[in-house]
């Protein structure tokens, strides 16, 4: 039973909890909350706001799964757009949530995604969280869904309720902000 | 890679359990009142197809016996005995509102012919007469309320003629007890 639920698409899964299914919600549960977590996380900083966030997006799944319109893109894409209204609104209370965004003729290096690679490869893990903290949260959002979740941009877009266009352009931005950041982190590091 | 704590995925479960019993129980109560529903108009169905033509509610005209009021005589009693009048009487459709009891003062019946015998029979039909007509049996006239007619109640006898006639005045209850 188990395995023939795991096979099952995230459609099925959903219209099989809708009618009570236990099993199809854990399952449906398990193949989500891991991406969910680690967004909430990279977005929030905080393991206890990524926890409040898992549970807030799969008790709306549990009260009101037909919100979800399988014309409108995946689940998973569904699933990080709710949760990211739920982290924006969590970071809206924080007060020490950065606020200022970045400025359009702010002089940074145009790098590419092969360079930011790079300098990933390099960073540690702790120092690459510091980094995508101190991102604004529009840049913030769209790197930890396309560079660390591996989402396309089309289901990025989904998620984040914009344009291709724009999900392209604030990547963009954040690679170069995030390799800035790192980068001058790196040279202050060298100097202490 | 970084993933939610077990214990959430087990509150989750929780929550989806309490979720579905709370829904099932709602659907329920749903179903037994569309059955009940169902049930009293299958029987409002059967009952108008099977059942007697719908009665009609007829009307009928209420007759009541109008007793007249206490008659407290004032002088000695007649020999004639006066007849209660048995009247049709249509119903008011609206309701009056309820007057402070009155009572008739009659005088007793005074003979209009010089027949000794009283008659066998005959009707009583009340009337008004010009309050000069009290007059001529030597009763008292208040000059003042000349022009207010006076009401009688006129014997008529079998034979169609006028045999006797008592004069009638009207005191109210309280009046009279004096509250």
């Amino acid at each position: 039973m188990q395995a023939s639920l795991a096979e099952e698409s995230d459609g099925d899964l959903l219209k099989r909890a809708a009618c009570g299914s236990e099993e199809a919600f854990v399952t449906l549960y398990r193949r989500h909350q891991g991406r969910v977590f680690r967004f909430a996380l990279r977005m929030s900083g905080n393991e206890t706001t990524a926890e409040e966030v898992v549970q807030e997006v799969f008790l709306l799944v549990i009260r009101g799964p037909v919100r979800y319109k399988t014309a409108r893109g995946s689940f998973s894409a569904w699933l990080l757009g709710v949760a990211r209204n739920h982290v924006l609104r969590i970071l809206e209370r924080d007060p020490r949530t950065p606020r200022e965004t970045v400025a359009r003729d702010m002089d940074l290096p145009d790098l590419s995604a092969d360079v930011l690679s790079t300098l990933l490869v390099r960073e540690s893990a702790e120092a690459l969280r510091r980094a995508v903290l101190c991102l604004p949260v529009a840049y913030r959002e769209v790197l930890a869904l396309c560079d660390l979740e591996e989402l396309d941009y089309a289901e990025a877009a989904r998620a984040l309720g914009c344009s291709l266009g724009t999900v392209r352009s604030r990547l963009h931005r954040a690679r170069n902000l995030l390799a800035a950041k790192l980068t001058a982190d790196r040279a202050r590091g060298c100097a202490v | 890679m970084k993933e939610a704590p077990e214990a959430l995925e087990q509150k989750l479960v929780e929550a989806f359990r309490r979720h579905h019993a709370a829904r099932s129980a709602r659907g329920q109560r749903i179903w037994i009142g569309v059955a009940a529903a169902i049930a009293i108009a299958g029987v409002i169905g059967v009952m108008s197809f099977l059942g007697a033509p719908p009665q009609k509610v007829r009307r009928t005209a209420a007759i009541e016996v109008v007793r007249p009021a206490k008659v407290v005589p004032t002088t000695a009693p007649s020999p004639m005995v006066p007849v209660a009048a048995v009247r049709r009487v249509h119903r008011p459709r609206h309701v009056v509102p309820e007057q402070p009891p009155q009572q008739e003062v009659t005088t007793g019946f005074l003979p209009l012919d010089s027949s000794s015998a009283p008659p066998t029979g005959g009707e009583v039909i009340r009337m008004d007469m010009p309050r000069s007509t009290l007059a001529l049996f030597g009763l008292p006239v208040d000059e003042q309320r000349l022009s207010v007619p006076v009401r009688a109640d006129v014997l008529y006898g079998e034979d169609g003629m006028a045999h006797a006639v008592r004069f009638v005045t009207t005191t109210s209850f309280e009046t009279q007890t004096g509250r």
